[in-house]
């Protein structure tokens, strides 16, 4: 007993770390209507000022605290209400986490162009100190916190108080949650919709900020990453809140801390269940919230009821233009294509880039499935293609089966996979699903991969190129003919589907899940059609990616790229084939072109990032939007054409 | 490290796919350049013969200069940055131009190639179809090095950072650490020794529930297995399920206070040993730590007060080696004009730099790539002027057990790097071939440079 109390009662600091930033997260939705992932980015943007000032400049504390929590914080939430989720109010909460996610991916390489690369040692907490020799601690008993575990005690206090005493007793509070519902509803009440929104984000950056600096001593540098992770990690404390209730979200805290205390202590070291259980217990947690609490189960999306007055999305610019000219431009796409193929065959570097594009646009061709077909955001594409290259892996190396049926054989695991893991989520929509599937490759990660049955252990397996019958396709241009045809044959494979029964009932059930049901349509049948059929392509994929480079390795499928593909394949278009070829195109091409002009390549992920917040805008990308705008040009040029070349020129009229 | 090394080469590749690079920023200065065992001597490549400089045709090579190009992880979302190698090629690079390049000929950094996170066969491909280069150095990437296999191919002479297993077999690789063997296959025989050393008996273990940091546990495991008995030590609390990022280590430290440990590695980051400190100190665990991936003077300088006490390796010769030995000395000196940082990063690439000129001077005038190759493969005693500990290229390439045990100890005192168990101007402590005995003292630690 006196163990079981020892283990509570020393993860409670642990568990108030998970509470600060749960807390965050809670606020943020409920004054925002933002399930804001990128809320760590925003910790992670004062964590760098205040190290900057107070470290590397060697300001008072109490300067560099003001400056970097109520200077910055609020700062960074004026902005991105001022210039992005301002316009969003009437977004779905699909858009809104979507643009997030942009954030999430360039906030800390925007932050990393000022704050430099070089090593932050030396993190130092607003405990005046919290550092070697002078380290405090300060003994209860048999137990002991040190400076900064006492500050980040006292915040959540004050920040769970604070901020249940606002919601529950204020009129802001109220106010704050209005907007949220109906922005257009509450200024016909009067009330400023942008100010309170703006006050709302001012405030949740500010805690972000606060979180950021507290929290930043628990590791030895200062690096977005850490953020990012402690993020992940708290999620199952802002779930157990239901994402709405501060003190119930305190709790899921710390309650998590205490489990991840008690399982520490009781858990034999080194059995399985503690392999997998002790480093993946905030996500298996989270898992089973989402898919057990029936509070979460049972939630919609908030609307704005005004919302319907908003047009509705404009279909796709291959629908709406002329055949004439749909025809031009596929002819003009295969003289392209053909030329860029002739020019690949005769440089081997490029050659590599277009094998590179041609398996990443496999991959991103399972978004439009699930994201463009289905509506869904998924977070775990790059887990279903981990899935493809670890089982070919295994087989080829295990059971020395021929490479290219490994690889049919890997997607099929995966579309296996994908398909029963969508069967416990199917009842979750939106960014519940959305957080699913992330809690689902955050599992993987930490329960599977590291098993040398999955992962293949320290040494990454060896995969080599396939073989089918007398050709060999060891080499690139060999190969590239075969990533084209399975290419082609994906295509041709999700425009069939999308043209076919299921994709209709997709589209049905995007716009109206009753509706649907009410003429037969089998919505659960549907999606899982949809979610086996994305992570078999994912898988597919994934085979072709670990054949290509020689090795199935954890590295190429974490979790982060799964959220780097989102928001790359949304920005570009994720409801055409085209989109996903443009999002591999264009995820090579951007990286080459800034290799090319010298610059660094986090200019990447700002640049796609920041185009994932114009999704709630152009839902069907960047791209299709312009391609719509372009045919609409040429298509008034024609026009303007034929008229004056077919329309009767009128005679003058005669003098006489 | 190499077939018997204190450092695991699992851990090192966590460490750097976790921490991103070492810096060590120390303040000497001096000057000479020794010559390497079995190289040319120096004069032969920078006093032009009566007829000139004979025409040499071959990749990269005009009648001017010699081009290289390399890879490393310079960019990356999760750390690891090892961008300073190609400072240290370019200060030695500096410093051969100097004095008149190699054969009359300039040699020249093409091009710096970021392999971000994992990306270095694509980089490598660039290198190969476009940069036009006789040779790649420094190769140093985050992760798997994917690229290996189309250099090896190309039989183009390649110098990195060879912590990874692509590095051992093919003839035209040349890592820092040689052939590489860890693991359950080679039981490293340093951390027994140390623990013997020390008068340290109850090890506590800690690692990630990671590949590389898990196998890195085990090798760790599998050392005391064999050696344990004769160093009077055994690991008492392993735990290889800690979860990467952020750990609750409260728990872990209990029980290990609970074990009596005396002695404690980790095969973590700087936030995990850094955590680990911090808790050790708070339930006041008085244990040593051995820090495998601790030699970084920014880090120690910030947070020395948490390790007092508490030991480090190099597999090269440390900054701290008294009195400083000539390569550092030079190191140094051409670093400070380049103005770059002087990190252990940069001394390998510096190391590699020093390679790839044996190589060239051992070739002759009328130097190829496959001569360059064929010439280090003849080197039986290779050690960068003392950098490192010797290699023997004649066996590197072929026998991964070839004992190369050398590891160069250091405890933390004051925030800094003291050297241990050393000898003056010898930093590295080596044991003999290990294979054959289970006992530390059976093969007593000879110093060498």
């Amino acid at each position: 007993m006196t163990d079981f109390i020892s283990y509570v009662i020393r993860g409670i600091p642990f568990g108030c770390v998970f509470a600060l930033v749960a807390v965050g997260l809670v606020l943020t939705y409920r004054t925002s209507g933002v399930f804001n992932l990128a809320f760590g980015a925003q910790a992670f943007v004062s964590a760098a000022v205040y190290y900057d000032t107070r470290v590397r400049h060697e300001w008072p504390i109490i300067l560099s605290f003001l400056l970097a929590v109520v200077v910055v914080g609020p700062l960074v939430g004026f902005i991105l209400d001022r210039f992005i989720f301002r316009y969003m109010r009437s977004a779905s909460e699909l858009s809104r986490l979507v643009a997030a996610l942009g954030l999430l991916v360039a906030i800390p390489q925007m932050v990393q162009l000022w704050f430099g690369q070089s090593p932050s040692f030396g993190v130092v907490g607003i405990w005046p100190s919290s550092q070697g020799s002078n380290f405090a601690v300060y003994h209860l008993g048999d137990y002991s916190l040190n400076g900064d575990q006492v500050a980040t005690l006292i915040a959540t206090f004050i920040v769970g108080v604070g901020l249940t005493a606002m919601f529950r007793y204020s009129s802001i509070g109220l106010r704050m949650r209005a907007v949220v519902e109906s922005p257009r509803m509450t200024e016909l009440q009067g009330i400023n919709a942008d100010r309170i929104g703006t006050f709302a984000w001012m405030l949740s950056s500010l805690i972000a900020g606060l979180a950021g600096v507290l929290l930043a001593p628990l590791f030895a540098q200062v690096n977005s990453n850490n953020f990012t992770i402690l993020i992940v990690a708290a999620l199952a404390a802002a779930a157990f809140g239901k994402l709405s209730s501060i003190p119930l979200t305190l709790l899921g805290g710390v309650g998590l801390g205490v489990l991840g205390g008690i399982l520490a202590g009781y858990l034999p070291t080194n059995s399985v269940l503690a392999q997998g259980l002790r480093p993946s217990l905030p996500f298996v947690v989270l898992f089973l919230l989402l898919i057990f609490s029936p509070a979460l189960r049972r939630r919609r999306e908030v609307k704005d009821p005004l919302a319907g007055v908003d047009p509705p999305p404009p279909g796709l610019a291959a629908i709406e233009r002329s055949p004439a000219l749909t025809w031009s431009t596929r002819i003009f796409g295969l003289i392209v294509g053909l030329g860029v193929i002739a020019f690949v065959m005769n440089d081997r570097y490029w050659l590599l880039l277009a094998i590179q594009a041609l398996i990443f646009a496999t991959i991103f061709l399972s978004y439009t499935v699930i994201t463009g077909m289905a509506g869904q955001i998924s977070l775990c594409q790059a887990t279903f293609a981990a899935i493809g290259a670890f089982t070919t892996a295994q087989l080829v190396n295990a059971y020395d089966i021929p490479v290219m049926l490994t690889i049919v054989i890997g997607a099929v695991v995966a579309a296996v996979v994908g398909g029963l893991f969508s069967i416990p989520v199917l009842r979750l929509g939106g960014i519940y699903l959305a957080l699913a599937t992330f809690a689902f490759a955050l599992m993987f990660e930490s329960i599977l991969v590291p098993l040398d049955w999955v992962g293949g252990g320290a040494t990454p397996l060896k995969v080599p190129r396939p073989v089918i019958g007398p050709v060999d396709f060891g080499s690139d241009r060999a190969f590239f003919f075969l990533c084209l045809v399975i290419l082609i044959a994906v295509s041709f494979l999700v425009i069939l589907v999308r043209g076919g029964a299921t994709g209709r009932f997709l589209d049905a059930l995007r716009g109206s899940e009753i509706a649907a049901q009410s003429i037969g349509i089998n919505p659960s049948r549907a999606r899982i059609v949809a979610f086996a059929l994305s992570a078999g392509i994912a898988g597919l994929g994934g085979g072709l990616f670990a054949t290509q480079v020689g090795f199935a390795q954890p590295a190429d499928f974490a979790y982060f790229y799964s959220l780097f593909f989102v928001v790359l394949v949304v920005t570009l278009g994720s409801r055409t084939v085209e989109g996903a070829i443009n999002a591999a195109i264009g995820f090579i091409v951007v990286q080459e072109l800034l290799k090319r002009i010298g610059l660094s390549a986090s200019w990447e992920p700002i640049f796609f990032g920041l185009g994932a917040i114009t999704y709630a805008k152009n839902p069907e990308g960047i791209l299709e939007a312009q391609k719509r705008r372009s045919n609409a040009f040429v298509q008034r040029q024609f026009n303007r054409f034929k008229n004056t070349t077919t329309d009767p020129v009128p005679a003058e009229p005669s003098s006489t | 490290m190499g077939s018997h090394g204190l450092k695991q080469r699992s851990g090192q590749r966590f460490a750097a796919l976790a921490t991103g690079l070492v810096v060590l920023a120390v303040s000497l200065g001096g000057g000479y350049r020794g010559a390497v065992a079995g190289a040319a001597d120096n004069s032969t490549t920078t006093t032009k013969p009566a007829g000139g400089w004979p025409k040499v045709d071959q990749p990269g090579v005009t009648g001017d200069t010699i081009r290289v190009s390399g890879v490393a992880s310079t960019t990356n979302p999760i750390g690891g940055l090892y961008g300073s190698s190609f400072d240290g090629v370019a200060a030695y690079f500096n410093m051969i131009n100097a004095e008149g390049g190699i054969y009359g000929r300039k040699l020249v950094m093409v091009k710096k190639h970021d392999d971000q996170l994992g990306q270095n066969q694509r980089e490598v491909e660039a290198i190969i179809d476009q940069d036009n280069v006789f040779a790649v150095l420094p190769v140093a990437t985050i992760a798997f090095f994917s690229g290996a296999k189309k250099l090896a191919d190309a039989k183009i002479p390649t110098f990195g950072w060879g912590i990874n297993d692509e590095w051992t077999g093919p003839p035209n690789f040349f890592g820092h650490l040689g052939a590489l063997c860890n693991g359950s296959e080679c039981p490293g025989i340093g951390l027994p020794w140390l623990s013997k050393k020390l008068n340290k008996h109850k090890l506590g273990v800690l690692a990630y529930n990671v590949p590389s940091s898990s196998d890195c546990l085990d090798g760790i495991q599998s050392s005391f297995k064999k050696y344990g008995k004769s160093a009077n030590a055994k690991v008492v609390y392993a735990n290889k399920t800690l979860s990467f990022g952020v750990t609750d280590l409260s728990s872990d430290v209990k029980k290990m206070v609970d074990a009596k440990v005396d002695f404690v590695t980790t095969c973590m980051d700087t936030n995990g040993v850094l955590s680990l400190a911090k808790e050790m100190r708070q339930q006041g665990m008085t244990a040593i730590q051995y820090l495998p991936n601790g030699y970084d003077q920014a880090f120690m300088r910030k947070n020395g007060g948490f390790f007092q006490g508490s030991y480090v390796i190099t597999q090269f010769a440390p900054f701290e080696t008294t009195p400083q030995l000539p390569a550092l000395k030079q190191y140094l000196k051409w670093m400070n004009k380049s103005g770059a940082a002087k990190t252990e990063n940069s001394v390998i690439g510096w190391v590699n730099a020093d390679n790839f000129v044996t190589g060239l001077r051992m070739a002759g005038p009328n130097f190829t790539r496959q001569k360059v190759v064929d010439q280090l493969n003849t080197l039986t005693t290779y050690d960068a002027d003392g950098l490192l500990a010797p290699l023997n290229w004649a066996k590197q390439h072929t026998d991964k057990h070839y004992p190369r045990s050398c590891t160069a100890f250091m405890e933390v005192k004051n925030s800094k790097f003291v050297p241990k168990f050393g000898k003056p101007g010898k930093p590295f402590t080596c044991w003999g071939n290990t294979d054959s005995t289970n006992s530390v003292t059976a093969v007593p630690p000879t110093n060498r440079r």
